[in-house]
């Protein structure tokens, strides 16, 4: 594998994330996991990563909290975010993907094969700012 | 009116003219008919005598019955000088004494006066009552509303309101109903309205707004319809007020239920997707993990199973329609059955359950299954919420009137502030050990409703790390 892409995955429900984790990883992905919006917020603040996947509704810190304080200050200010939600039609999509700069919002039930392309995408075209495997290598 | 007055002096003093040409006229001929005899003689001193002493006998009969023959009259002009200028103000007339054509055409003109008057005056009074009927009949009705009425002039000042209205205007002044009449309409409407909202004159405008009252916020829906008159123009409108706060919080409840039950539903849905789509997909999964992923489907499964159950059960709690198949039940039984389903999960997490039960339990009324599935999910939840080797205690007593199933637990707690939202439909705790577990947020909503219709309760005390106790209540008056 040339390069890994690291992924962080923010998801209380431990089956769902544990399944997308094996997924992710089986195409050759780096995946971390918090099972809170906190943990994932603590991690994302040290640690850089290409592709951020987040539950919307978390015990303690939701998902739209934790893009919001990654998106203020982190080290991944213009990773791709990926919002996931279990929620209906009370959530404001075209506002949370303008004001987040989240790539999109997948509801739930999803499939994690898209998760996968997507990451696939990524890694194939990884914008202007690379991907963090290369930027820890020149680093 | 001036015109009526004029009009019955003139005819008061035709009147008295045309009585004393009569009574002149008569004086004459008797004059005559005395003086004609001395006329006929050829003596001119005896002539002249006789017409002279003819003349003074006619004066004198003039004057002596002249008070007579005016009596009546100036009684009669009196009464016609006095009809009044005012035409709601009372004429009475009376009659006078005498037999001429004059007096006797007089009494029954007010003979028939009276009758008119009373006529007239019966007439408005069944008229005001009338009026006054249905005047009160419409203003009951009105003040029978939830909504409040206000009917407007055409330059917006008020006419008449309702009670409701009264009481639903936030005045700045005096707010009873009777001091309204004359105030702008303004006045009376929520801050943020003002008149340029109902621009369209001649159709109904309906506007929402929110209003602070009191700190908290009501909403008011406003509503103004054209006033017109019989001639279709439009003479003022008529303004409702109705206050929708509790339709609104009634609709933020079912948006809240919808949105609480689609995530319930959504979450088991969307592990059983990609579990079933990772199956299908992948190719390089060892049997171990297959078996791991179908017990993971059929678990979330039946979780979905439960939810769907267990939200028709919340659904006909609502309606009142969650109801009772009560027989008579052996307590000891019932406690066997329940501890026999539950104690495999107890054994998985290697927790120490014990059960302590009085040597004699009664038979109660009561639906065997229903209290069967609270007892499960009050010792499901001890089970859930308690780290592997935790203990788990169930004792069964019977205090006073009642018989009391509790349920300890050394498990993680329940913090203060949360304590009292247990029993609410889809509460979670925020603490993050309990989302490591699955649960919908419905069983102890229906634990406690089902306790509730026995005619017991549930109750719960609980210490943050150290453990919860809930208790079950049920009145040994549903005995048999």
């Amino acid at each position: 594998m040339a390069s890994r892409l690291r992924i962080l995955i923010a998801e209380d429900n431990r089956v769902l994330a544990d399944v997308m984790r094996f997924n992710l990883e089986a195409e050759g992905f780096e995946v971390t996991v918090a099972h809170n919006g906190q943990k994932a917020l603590g991690i994302a603040q040290t640690e850089c990563f290409d592709l951020i996947i987040s539950d919307y509704q978390m015990p303690g810190l939701s998902g739209e909290e934790l893009l919001r304080g990654i998106r203020a200050d982190s080290v991944n200010t213009t990773a791709v975010c990926v919002l996931c939600s279990a929620k209906g039609y009370e959530l404001d999509e075209e506002q949370l993907k303008d004001e987040l700069g989240l790539h999109s919002i997948v509801m739930k039930p999803f499939s994690p094969r898209d998760l996968v392309v997507l990451a696939q995408e990524i890694e194939t075209n990884p914008g202007p700012t690379g991907l963090c495997a290369t930027k820890l290598v020149l680093s | 009116m001036p015109a009526r007055s004029e009009t019955s002096s003139v005819t008061a003093s035709n009147l008295t003219l045309r009585l004393l040409t009569l009574h002149v006229a008569a004086v004459g001929a008797a004059l005559l008919l005395a003086v004609g005899p001395f006329l006929l003689t050829s003596d001119p001193s005896i002539r002249a005598a006789g017409v002279a002493s003819g003349l003074l006998v006619s004066v004198l009969l003039v004057l002596m019955s002249l008070p007579a023959v005016l009596r009546p009259s100036n009684r009669i002009r009196r009464q016609l000088a006095a009809f009044p200028d005012d035409p709601e103000a009372v004429w009475d007339p009376q009659p006078v004494n005498g037999r001429t054509s004059v007096e006797a055409g007089w009494n029954r003109l007010v003979a028939a006066a009276r009758n008119w008057h009373l006529l007239t005056q019966l007439e408005r009074q069944i008229g005001e009552s009338l009026d006054g009927a249905a005047g009160n009949v419409h203003s009951q009705a009105l003040d029978a509303l939830k909504e409040g009425v206000a009917i407007t002039d055409s330059d917006n000042l008020l006419l008449a309101v309702n009670s409701a209205f009264a009481s639903l205007c936030v005045c700045e002044h005096e707010c009873e109903q009777s001091s309204f009449k004359g105030r702008p309409i303004e006045e009376c409407l929520p801050d943020d309205v003002d008149l340029g909202q109902f621009r369209a004159v001649s159709r109904p405008v309906t506007i929402d707004v929110d209003q602070l009252v009191d700190g908290e916020i009501r909403h008011m829906q406003i509503a103004r319809r054209p006033r017109l008159n019989e001639s279709g123009q439009i003479e003022g409108h008529v303004w409702t007020l109705r206050d929708m706060t509790q339709q609104h919080l009634a609709e933020e409840a079912r948006e809240q239920f919808v949105a609480s039950a689609t995530h319930e539903l959504r979450t088991p849905l969307a592990s059983i997707r990609a579990y079933a789509e990772t199956l299908a997909t992948s190719e390089n999964i060892d049997r171990e993990q297959q078996k791991r992923f179908f017990n993971t489907i059929q678990s979330e499964a039946s979780r979905l199973g439960r939810f769907i159950d267990d939200l028709l059960d919340v659904s006909r709690m609502q309606a009142g329609s969650l109801s009772l198949d009560c027989h008579e039940t052996d307590i000891a039984r019932l406690i066997t059955e329940t501890v026999e389903k539950i104690r495999p999960t107890m054994d998985q997490k290697q927790q120490t359950f014990d059960v302590e039960l009085p040597s004699k339990l009664p038979h109660l009324n009561i639906d065997k299954g229903k209290i069967s599935a609270a007892l499960v999910n009050l010792l499901g939840n001890a089970s859930k919420y308690t780290p592997d080797g935790g203990r788990i205690s169930f004792r069964v007593v019977t205090s006073g009137q009642n018989l009391e199933f509790t349920v300890t637990d050394t498990g993680i707690g329940i913090a203060p502030e949360e304590l009292s939202q247990v029993f609410e439909r889809f509460f979670r705790s925020d603490d993050d050990r309990v989302h490591e577990v699955s649960g919908s947020g419905l069983g102890l909503t229906l634990t406690q409703e089902i306790a509730r219709l026995h005619g017991g309760d549930v109750l719960a005390d609980s210490q943050l790390n150290k453990g919860s106790t809930f208790r079950l209540v049920l009145p040994l008056t549903t005995g048999v």
